[in-house]
C-alpha cells in the first residue's frame, strides 16, 4: 500500500537547511495499522506531512514515497490534490486549530467531497451525518454549528469522520488524542480501531505515547530525532524491545514516567546501523555497552 | 444575533451624540466670532451696539449648554441655519452638492475595491511571480507621490494629451472617471498592501493546511478559506475608507472644477460661513458612524464569533 524508501527529509529554517529524517524506510501494508511513536522533534509529523506532500515548497526529500506504486514525490501538484483526501486522509492533531472558525462543520464535509466526487451539497451533507453517526455524535444539528460551538473531543471526532467520509485507502493519524482528556482517548482509540477492522483501512498512526501505538499497531516503527531505532511486528517489540532506546521508552510508559524524564534520562547516541535482529524486525547497532 | 444589533445600536447613538457635541463645540473653540463673521460677510458696518444686539437675537448670550440644546433639536430635524453667503438653507445647500460628491466618492470606492481585490489576491496567490513584482514596485511608485499632483499629472496626460476624457467639469459618466480615478488612485496601494499582506498570513494558518490536506481546491481554499478570513479586516478598513472618500474629496473637485460638497466646504471656510460648517461636519460625522455600523454588521455576518461576543472589539 505504502512503501517509504530511505526517506530523508530537509525544511527551511532562518539558519539554512536542517534535516528532520534521516534515511527512513518503511511500509505499510493494506490492511495493516502502522505506528510510529517518538518525542516531539523525532520527526514522526514531518512523515506525515511528507506523505501527504503538504509544504512542498519548503522541504526537500531525498528517497521516495510509494503510495500503490507510484511515486508521490514524482505527481504533480494537481495529481496530489486529488489523492488527498480521497485515497489519502489526514487526521491532524490539535482540531480546534484545523477548523476555519468562519465556516460551518457541514461546510467542511460538502467542500471536502466536492473536491473529489461530483456530489450535491444535500447529498454530501447527508452523507456527512451518516458518518458524524458513526462516531457517535448522531445529532445532525451538529452540522450547522460553527467549530467554537463545540468542544475538542467533538473536533477531533469530526475530524475523523471527515477523513473516513470519502473512505479512503490509508489513513494517517497525526497524535489524534494528544489535545483530549484520557477518557475520551480511550473512546476514540477504540472508535478508530474499530473503523479499521470494519472497512480493513490501511492505517499510520503516530503518537509520542507508546500507550496509544500499542493499543493500535500491527508493526510499530521508534524514532529518535529523524532516525528509526528500531522497527518490527509490534508483539516482538513490546514483549522484548531489543533497542535501550525502546526499552527506556516501555520502561516510562508502565512507569508513568513522562516523556521530558525519559528523554533527559536516555542519553544514548544515535548511530550505528540499522540490522535485521530477526525477520522483519529491525534494530539499530548500539556501540556500546559490553 | 439580536443582542448584538441592540449593543450596536446603542453605540452608535452614543457616538452620534459625541459627535454632535465636538461639532457643535470645535466652531466655538476656533476664533471666529459668528457675529462678526456675519456682518463683515454681508458688509453690514461693524458696531459694538449692532454686534450685541444681533448676539441677543441670535442667542450667543444664553448659557453653552442651552445654545447646544437647541441647537441639537434643529440638528436633529437636519435644521442648520442658514447659510451667510447664500442666504439659503444649509442642508438644501449641501444635499444639492452632495450627490456630485456621494457620485464621485462611491466610483472610487468601487475601484478601489475591484482594483486592490484583483491585485491583491493576484498579487498573493502567485507571491514571488512577475505580477507580485510589476504591483509592489508600481505600489511603492504611486504610494509615494501626493494625490493632488498624480490628479495634475492624469489631467496632462489623459485629458490633454490624449484628449481621452473631458478635462473638467461635471455631467456625463466620462466626467467621472479621472477625478474619481484620481480619489481612489491614493488608496489602492494600501489596500493592494492591506490584502498581500494579509492574505499571506492567513495562508499559513492551521486550517488552510488542513483544508489543502483534504484535497480541497485552490480556488476554493483561496475564496472560502482566505479571502473569507481577511474579510473583516478589509471591511472594517473599507468603512472608515468610505468616510475619507466623501470627507477628502475637496482636493478632487477643486482641481477638476467640480462643484462638489467639499470644494463647497472649504470656499465656506474661507467665507467663514459658520453654520455649513456646522453641518458639514455632522454630516460627515453621521456618514462615518453609519459606515462603520454597517461594516460591524458585516463582520457579524462573516464570523459568528462576533455574532456571540456580542461586544465585540
Amino acid at each position: 500500500m505504502l512503501e517509504i524508501q530511505q526517506l530523508s527529509i530537509w525544511i527551511q529554517t532562518e539558519n539554512g537547511e536542517k534535516q528532520v529524517v534521516r534515511d527512513a524506510s518503511m511500509m505499510i501494508p493494506a490492511g495493516q495499522t502502522v505506528g510510529i511513536v517518538g518525542e516531539s522533534g523525532s520527526g514522526k509529523t514531518m512523515l506525515c506531512h511528507a506523505v501527504m506532500q503538504l509544504f512542498r515548497d519548503s522541504r526537500r526529500y531525498n528517497g521516495d514515497i510509494l503510495f500503490e506504486g507510484r511515486s508521490l514525490l514524482a505527481m504533480d501538484e494537481q495529481e496530489m490534490r486529488q489523492l488527498r483526501g480521497n485515497d489519502i486522509a489526514l487526521i491532524m492533531q490539535n482540531p480546534i486549530a484545523m477548523f476555519n472558525p468562519l465556516v460551518t462543520v457541514g461546510d467542511h464535509f460538502v467542500e471536502t467531497m466536492q473536491a473529489h466526487t461530483p456530489v450535491k451539497k444535500q447529498q454530501a451533507l447527508k452523507i456527512a451525518a451518516q458518518q458524524l453517526a458513526r462516531f457517535q455524535l448522531p445529532d445532525p444539528s451538529i452540522l450547522k454549528k460553527y467549530p467554537h460551538e463545540l468542544s475538542g473531543g467533538m473536533l477531533q471526532r469530526i475530524m475523523i469522520a471527515l477523513a473516513a467520509s470519502l473512505s479512503p485507502k490509508l489513513l494517517l493519524a497525526d497524535e489524534p488524542t494528544t489535545a483530549l482528556d484520557t477518557l475520551t482517548q480511550l473512546e476514540i482509540l477504540e472508535e478508530l480501531a474499530l473503523y479499521q477492522q470494519q472497512t480493513n483501512t490501511s492505517m499510520l498512526i503516530v503518537s509520542h505515547d507508546l500507550g496509544v501505538i500499542a493499543k493500535m499497531a500491527d508493526t510499530i516503527v521508534v524514532m529518535r530525532r529523524g532516525q528509526i531505532m528500531e522497527y518490527g511486528p509490534a508483539d516482538c517489540i513490546l514483549v522484548e524491545p531489543v533497542h535501550s532506546y525502546t526499552q527506556a521508552l516501555l520502561a516510562a510508559k508502565d512507569n508513568k514516567y513522562s516523556l521530558e524524564q525519559l528523554v533527559d534520562a536516555w542519553t544514548g547516541e544515535v548511530s550505528g546501523e540499522l540490522y535485521e535482529y530477526r525477520q522483519g524486525h529491525w534494530v539499530r547497532q548500539e556501540e556500546t555497552s559490553c | 444575533m439580536g443582542r448584538f444589533l441592540a449593543k450596536r445600536l446603542g453605540s452608535m447613538l452614543l457616538a452620534f451624540f459625541g459627535m454632535t457635541i465636538i461639532a457643535f463645540g470645535l466652531i466655538r473653540v476656533i476664533p471666529v466670532d459668528p457675529v462678526e463673521a456675519y456682518f463683515t460677510m454681508n458688509q453690514i458696518p461693524i458696531s459694538e451696539e449692532g454686534l450685541a444686539s444681533m448676539r441677543e437675537e441670535e442667542g450667543y448670550n444664553r448659557p453653552l449648554l442651552v445654545q447646544y440644546s437647541t441647537w441639537l433639536v434643529d440638528a436633529m430635524t437636519l435644521d442648520f441655519g442658514e447659510s451667510f453667503v447664500s442666504k439659503k438653507s444649509v442642508t438644501a445647500e449641501l444635499l444639492q452638492r452632495f450627490h456630485v460628491t456621494l457620485t464621485l466618492a462611491a466610483t472610487a470606492f468601487i475601484m478601489i475595491v475591484t482594483v486592490s481585490l484583483t491585485v491583491g489576491i493576484w498579487s498573493a496567490t502567485k507571491r514571488g511571480g512577475f505580477i507580485d513584482w510589476l504591483s509592489r514596485s508600481f505600489i511603492f511608485t504611486l504610494a509615494s507621490m501626493p494625490s493632488f499632483w498624480l490628479a495634475f499629472v492624469f489631467v496632462y496626460i489623459v485629458a490633454l494629451k490624449w484628449g481621452l476624457l473631458p478635462l473638467m467639469g461635471w455631467g456625463s459618466f466620462a466626467h467621472v472617471i479621472l477625478p474619481a480615478g484620481t480619489l481612489a488612485l491614493g488608496f489602492i496601494p494600501y489596500y493592494i498592501r492591506l490584502i498581500r499582506s494579509s492574505m499571506l498570513e492567513e495562508v499559513n494558518k492551521p486550517h488552510v493546511v488542513f483544508a489543502r490536506a483534504r484535497g480541497v481546491k485552490e480556488s476554493v481554499i483561496i475564496r472560502r478559506h482566505v479571502v473569507k478570513g481577511i474579510l473583516p479586516q478589509l471591511v472594517t478598513s473599507l468603512a472608515m475608507t468610505c468616510g475619507g472618500l466623501l470627507g477628502g474629496a475637496a482636493i478632487i473637485e477643486i482641481v477638476f472644477t467640480i462643484s462638489g460638497v467639499g470644494r463647497f466646504v472649504v470656499e465656506s471656510m474661507f467665507a467663514r460661513d459658520y453654520f455649513v460648517l456646522q453641518g458639514f461636519i455632522v454630516m460627515i460625522g453621521g456618514l462615518y458612524i453609519v459606515f462603520n455600523f454597517v461594516a460591524d454588521l458585516l463582520c457579524a455576518l462573516v464570523d459568528p464569533r462576533v455574532r456571540i461576543k456580542g461586544d465585540g472589539a
